[in-house]
């Protein structure tokens, strides 16, 4: 996949309806064009659950492998009905959480994604990073999907499959810790 | 990016900066990643070529639509069964006494009968001529 360059013009949709039902060479085509125009958001999101690069790399090509596998032959083909970033993210959330709760690379068991947020580094006053790495893993994913990954109140209800109101209050919850730290004062002033 | 028209809270640029500094950055993806992919992609799709075509996509509209044709084409044949152009009443000569003694004896179908009856004119037509 890493033969030639791709920048195909086609949106999401087409290329899905191309892996959906193009011919042999016009699906791996379209797949390729997906794989190529996601697979930095992929890894991203698989970095935000795992601590290191290969793992990551791994969760990146499961996501992948899984979306592959959702196409004809193997699958019933895909209807996408909003982004594709909608679909992959629970795809690679879900596949690094079970990448971690399998303890291959780490001894970690059971990961809850609560957990997670206690490996990150201690807060230091006046970071903002630090703050924000800090939050409850709930919180600081509800934040990054919607400061970061740019989704909507409803693309993140979807996502990670909770009532838009628990979007909401993650939200508001988030926000106020961010506020009341005190962290970023000095980025505000 | 970000949609300000929904009922939320807001943050100020420089945290979503802060954010977006807290997300790590992605590592390059390695050529074995991208190979591996690829070559998974052109491996399941391949089987494309090899699978019948009633099991492509469209490959069940075709296989009604054959169907359909042969359907039609069985009725059409249908009409045209050589068995049912016999002496019926045994006079000695096919007409249109066959066609009604078949009808009485229940055992042709309507499309059957009209189709003996229209060759039964024709032939007398023919003979007639």
């Amino acid at each position: 996949m890493a033969r030639r360059r791709v920048d195909d013009p086609r949106s999401d949709h087409a290329l899905i309806a191309a892996c959906n039902d193009g011919s042999a060479r016009e699906a791996a085509r379209a797949f390729e064009v997906l794989y190529r125009r996601h697979k930095d958001y992929a890894l991203r999101v698989a970095l935000r659950f795992v601590p290191d690069t290969d793992t990551a790399l791994d969760v990146l090509q499961e996501t992948f492998l899984y979306l592959l596998r959702q196409f004809p032959p193997a699958g019933p083909g895909i209807e996408l009905t909003a982004k594709l970033t909608t679909l992959l993210y629970p795809v690679a959330k879900n596949t690094a959480l079970t990448a971690l709760r399998r303890g291959n690379r780490f001894p970690a068991a059971d990961v809850e994604p609560d957990e997670l947020a206690e490996a990150t580094e201690p807060v230091a006053a006046g970071d903002v990073g630090a703050v924000i790495a800090a939050l409850p893993a709930r919180q600081r994913e509800v934040l990054l999907l919607r400061f970061v990954d740019g989704m909507s109140l409803a693309e993140i209800s979807q996502v990670l499959d909770i009532p838009l109101g628990t979007v909401k209050s993650r939200l508001h919850v988030g926000i106020g810790r961010l506020k009341s730290s005190g962290a970023g004062d000095d980025l505000r002033d | 990016m970000v949609d300000r028209d929904e009922s939320l809270p807001d943050l100020p640029a420089d945290w979503i900066d802060a954010l977006n500094r807290v997300d790590r950055p992605p590592a390059v993806v390695t050529r074995t990643v991208d190979r591996g992919l690829g070559d998974a992609a052109e491996a399941q799709f391949a089987e494309r070529l090899a699978r019948p075509a009633w099991r492509r996509p469209g490959g069940w509209a075709a296989l009604a639509a054959s169907l359909a044709l042969v359907t039609v084409v069985a009725v059409r044949w249908d009409g045209g069964n050589e068995s049912v152009y016999t002496d019926v009443d045994a006079s000695g000569h096919i007409d249109i006494a066959d066609v009604l003694a078949l009808a009485r004896t229940g055992t042709a179908s309507p499309r059957e009968l009209e189709a003996f009856a229209q060759r039964v004119v024709a032939l007398n037509g023919d003979a007639s001529r």
